[in-house]
C-alpha cells in the first residue's frame, strides 16, 4: 500500500514537473483562435503563416470546431474560464456574450491602430455595438436578394423581376406561374425569418427589439408579415406543411417554384451540378414594398477578443491582421463568404460571374437593416410558435402578434 | 489480540486492493453520473442562465412549472406515448419471440432482421422514416394514394404526428425486447410442453397456459425497462421533427422540453426541475410496479 501511494506520488510530481518544462520551453506568445466556418480554414493557414512572419514571438493556434458544436463548447469555455483568446462571433449571440462579460471591449483598442470601421457596413458595425461598446469587428456579412426561374416566367409569358418591382408585381407574377398548374408555385411564402419576413418588416418600417422591448403590436410589423400570409391565403406557394418537409431552395433547385428570397451564401447550392435550373435562374434586389421602401436584413461573423486573454496587445493585432487590407485581398477571391471589408466584397460575387450577385453588395450598402437579437432569446421562440400558426392559416397575423406580445408579458 | 491485528492488517490490505481495482470506474462513474445527478438536483433550485451565473430560486422553478402550460402539454405527449407504445412493443416483442422459438425455416435470419433496427443508429433510422412519411415524395402517401386514401403531412399534421412517432419507436424496440424474451422462454423446461401435448393441448393453448406464465419474470424485466425508455422518449422526435416544425408541440416529449430549455433557451436550472419531476415519475412508477409484480409474476 506505501509502495502504492508512493508511485502515485512520485507520478503526480513527475506530471507537475513535465507541466512546467511544457510552459517553460515555449517562449512564443501563443494566441488560440476558435472559429467554426470550415472553408475558411485554409484562408486562415494562410493568414497564420504571413502573420507569424510579421510577428516573431507569437504564435497562432487555430482550433476549428463544426458548426453544430461551436456554441456549446464555446459557452462550456467560457464558463470553465478556458475560452479561446480571439474568436467567432454572430448577431444572434453578441448581446448573451457581451453582457455576460465574455468579451473585451474594443474601443480604445480601435482609435489606437488603423482600423477604420468605415470601411465595413455600418449595420454590421451596429450589430457588434452593445450599450454603445464595439465588441468585435465584422468579417463577412451577408444579404438576401430575389431568386427567379426564367425558364417558369417564360412559360407564363411574362417579363423578369427588375429592380424596379414592387411587391404587387411580384405578387401577379406569382399568380401567373401558380396558373402554370403541375404542381409549380410562384414563390415560397412560409415561415422565413432571415429569408423572409425580416426583410419585408423593415421595409415597411416595422421593427422587432428596442432595449428588450418588442415590436409585434405595431401596425408596420404585422403588415410585413401579413404580406407574405396574404400570398398564403391566395394559394400561390406551397403549403407551410410542404415547405416544411420539402426545404424551399430545394423545390426551388427542382424547379417547382417560380420565385423565392435568398441569402448570398444558397449560391453554392444553386451554381452546383445537383440543381436542375442553375442554368436558368437568376437575382435580383428584392420588391419594393407599398410604401415605396426597400430593405434587407443583414448578417455576418465578427471577430471578438476574451474579456480573460492573457495577451490582449497580440490578440488585437490578430484580429487586426484579419480585419485590414492585405487578409481580405486574400479571403475576397477565394469565394468562400462575402468580405466586411467592402473594398474586396466583390471578390466572392466574381466567382459566379453568371449571376447577378452583386446586388448583394448594393443591399448592404443601401438599404441594411441589423439581424434582430435580443437578450432574452426566448422571443424567437414565443415568435415562431405563434407566426406558424398563422402561415399554416390557422389564426390571423393578428392574433398570433398579440399572442407574442402576451407570452411576452408586454 | 495479535490475531485480531493481523486480520484487519490483511483485510485492509485487502480492501485497499478492491478500491483500488473499482477506483478507475468508480472515478469514471463519480464524474459523468454521480456528480452530474446531483447537480440536476442543486440546480433545480437555482436560477442557472448563460455561463452558468446562478442565484437561489428555492422552488421558484416548481412553481413555475406546474403553471407551465408547455410542461403539461409535454408530459401529456409523453403519457400518450406510453399508452401507444408500452404495450404495443412489449406484445410484438413477445409473439415475434415465440414465433422465434418454434422450428421454421430461416428463423435465424428473422432473428437477425428484427434485432438490426437495435444496433442501427437512431439517426440513420429517422432518416429513412422522415422519407417514408414524406408528405410530397413518400412511399406511404403514394400507398395511399394507390389503395385511394387522400395523402396526409405525417410529420407536420398535429393528428399524426405523434402516431408516427410512436410507430417508428415500437418498430426500433421490438428487436432488443424480442432476444431478452426469446432467452426467457428458451429457459422454460421442455418437460412442461411435453407432458401438455400427452394431454392433448393445442399450440395456442400451450403459449397462453405455459409460456406466458412461464416467463414473467423475463416480461417483468422487459416492462420495467420498456417504461423507463418510452417515458425518455427523445431521440427520434430530435431526429424526425425540425425544431421549427409545426407539429412539434404535438410531438414534443418531457424530455424534449428538457433539452430544449437546457440548449436552446440556456435555462438549465428550470431544465433541472423538469427533469427532477421526471425522475420522481419514473420512480413512482417504478415502485408501483415492483409491488404490483406479486400479482402476477411467477418465481416458480
Amino acid at each position: 500500500m506505501k509502495k502504492l501511494v508512493k508511485m502515485l506520488a512520485l507520478l503526480l510530481v513527475m506530471s507537475m514537473v513535465l507541466g512546467l518544462a511544457g510552459t517553460a520551453a515555449a517562449e512564443d506568445i501563443e494566441i488560440h483562435y476558435a472559429f467554426w466556418h470550415g472553408a475558411l480554414e485554409e484562408f486562415y493557414n494562410q493568414c497564420k503563416a504571413d502573420f507569424e512572419a510579421a510577428h516573431p514571438g507569437v504564435k497562432i493556434i487555430l482550433e476549428p470546431t463544426s458548426w453544430d458544436e461551436y456554441w456549446t463548447k464555446l459557452e462550456n469555455a467560457a464558463t470553465g474560464g478556458s475560452i479561446a483568446d480571439v474568436f467567432h462571433m454572430n448577431g444572434v449571440n453578441i448581446k448573451k456574450y457581451a453582457d455576460g462579460g465574455v468579451l473585451a471591449p474594443l474601443d480604445s483598442l480601435i482609435a489606437n491602430s488603423g482600423i477604420d470601421l468605415n470601411n465595413y457596413p455600418a449595420a454590421m458595425n451596429e450589430m457588434y455595438n452593445f450599450n454603445g461598446v464595439q465588441y468585435g469587428i465584422p468579417m463577412d456579412y451577408d444579404t438576401i436578394g430575389l431568386w427567379y426561374n426564367k425558364d417558369l416566367f417564360d412559360k407564363a409569358q411574362i417579363s423578369y423581376p427588375t429592380p424596379e418591382w414592387t411587391w404587387d408585381d411580384m405578387v401577379a407574377a406569382a399568380k401567373a406561374i401558380t396558373a402554370l398548374g403541375d404542381g409549380i408555385y410562384g414563390i415560397a411564402a412560409n415561415y422565413e425569418e432571415q429569408q423572409g419576413f425580416y426583410n419585408t418588416v423593415f421595409a415597411c418600417d416595422g421593427w422587432f427589439v428596442k432595449d428588450e422591448q418588442f415590436g409585434f403590436n405595431d401596425e408596420n410589423t404585422r403588415a410585413g408579415i401579413k404580406c407574405w400570409v396574404d400570398l398564403m391565403e391566395a394559394g400561390v406557394s406551397p403549403s407551410e406543411q410542404s415547405l416544411e418537409e420539402n426545404a424551399a431552395y430545394l423545390q426551388f433547385m427542382a424547379g417547382k417554384l417560380g420565385m423565392i428570397f435568398s441569402g448570398d451564401w444558397v449560391v453554392t447550392e444553386y451554381a452546383s451540378p445537383e440543381c436542375s435550373v442553375s442554368g436558368v435562374i437568376d437575382v435580383t434586389e428584392l420588391p419594393l414594398m407599398p410604401n415605396g421602401k426597400r430593405a434587407t436584413v443583414i448578417h455576418g461573423k465578427a471577430n471578438c477578443i476574451s474579456a480573460t486573454t492573457a495577451h490582449p496587445d497580440e490578440a488585437f493585432a490578430w484580429v487586426s491582421y484579419l480585419a485590414g487590407a492585405e487578409a481580405n485581398e486574400k479571403l475576397g477571391p477565394m469565394g468562400v463568404t462575402i468580405t466586411s471589408y467592402l473594398a474586396y466584397s466583390d471578390g466572392f460575387f466574381e466567382k459566379y460571374p453568371q449571376y447577378n450577385m452583386k446586388i448583394y453588395s448594393k443591399a448592404a450598402a443601401e438599404y441594411a437593416y441589423v439581424y434582430p437579437s435580443a437578450l432574452n432569446t426566448e422571443w424567437t421562440t414565443y415568435m415562431w410558435e405563434e407566426l406558424v400558426k398563422a402561415f399554416s392559416l390557422q389564426i390571423s397575423v393578428d392574433e398570433a402578434c398579440s399572442n407574442i406580445m402576451t407570452r411576452l408579458g408586454q | 489480540m495479535t490475531g485480531k491485528v493481523r486480520i484487519t492488517r490483511q483485510k485492509r490490505i485487502d480492501w485497499a486492493w478492491g478500491y483500488g481495482m473499482i477506483l478507475p470506474l468508480l472515478a469514471g462513474l463519480g464524474l459523468f453520473y454521480f456528480y452530474p445527478v446531483f447537480r440536476v438536483f442543486r440546480d433545480s433550485l437555482y436560477n442557472v442562465g448563460a455561463f452558468n451565473r446562478s442565484s437561489w430560486a428555492g422552488l421558484g422553478n416548481f412553481s413555475r412549472m406546474f403553471q407551465d402550460s408547455t410542461m403539461w402539454r409535454s408530459l401529456g405527449n409523453t403519457m400518450m406515448y406510453a399508452v401507444i407504445i408500452i404495450p404495443l412493443t412489449v406484445i410484438f416483442a413477445l409473439i415475434l419471440a415465440a414465433l422465434l422459438n418454434t422450428n421454421i425455416r430461416g428463423r435465424d435470419v428473422f432473428r437477425v432482421i428484427y434485432f438490426i433496427p437495435t444496433v442501427t443508429m437512431s439517426a440513420a433510422i429517422s432518416m429513412v422514416w422522415r422519407w417514408i412519411f414524406n408528405g410530397d415524395f413518400g412511399i406511404l402517401n403514394h400507398l395511399v394514394k394507390a389503395l385511394g386514401g387522400t395523402p396526409q403531412y405525417w410529420l407536420s399534421s398535429e393528428s399524426t404526428v405523434l402516431l408516427c412517432i410512436s410507430v417508428v419507436s415500437v418498430w426500433m424496440g421490438v428487436g432488443y425486447n424480442m432476444i431478452i424474451l426469446l432467452a426467457g422462454i428458451q429457459g422454460i423446461s421442455s418437460t412442461y410442453y411435453e407432458a401438455a401435448e400427452l394431454e392433448g393441448a393445442g399450440k395456442i393453448q400451450q403459449f397462453l397456459k405455459i409460456t406466458i406464465p412461464l416467463v414473467t419474470p423475463t416480461l417483468f424485466f422487459v416492462v420495467i425497462t420498456t417504461v423507463i425508455s418510452t417515458l425518455q422518449i427523445f431521440d427520434v422526435i430530435y431526429m424526425m421533427i425540425p425544431t421549427k416544425s409545426i407539429a412539434m408541440t404535438y410531438a414534443q416529449s418531457i424530455v424534449m422540453y428538457f433539452y430544449r430549455n437546457a440548449f436552446e433557451y440556456s435555462a438549465k436550472g428550470y431544465a433541472s426541475a423538469i427533469a427532477v419531476l421526471l425522475f420522481v415519475i419514473i420512480m413512482l412508477l417504478t415502485l408501483i410496479q415492483m409491488w404490483f409484480q406479486k400479482k402476477w409474476v411467477h418465481y416458480d
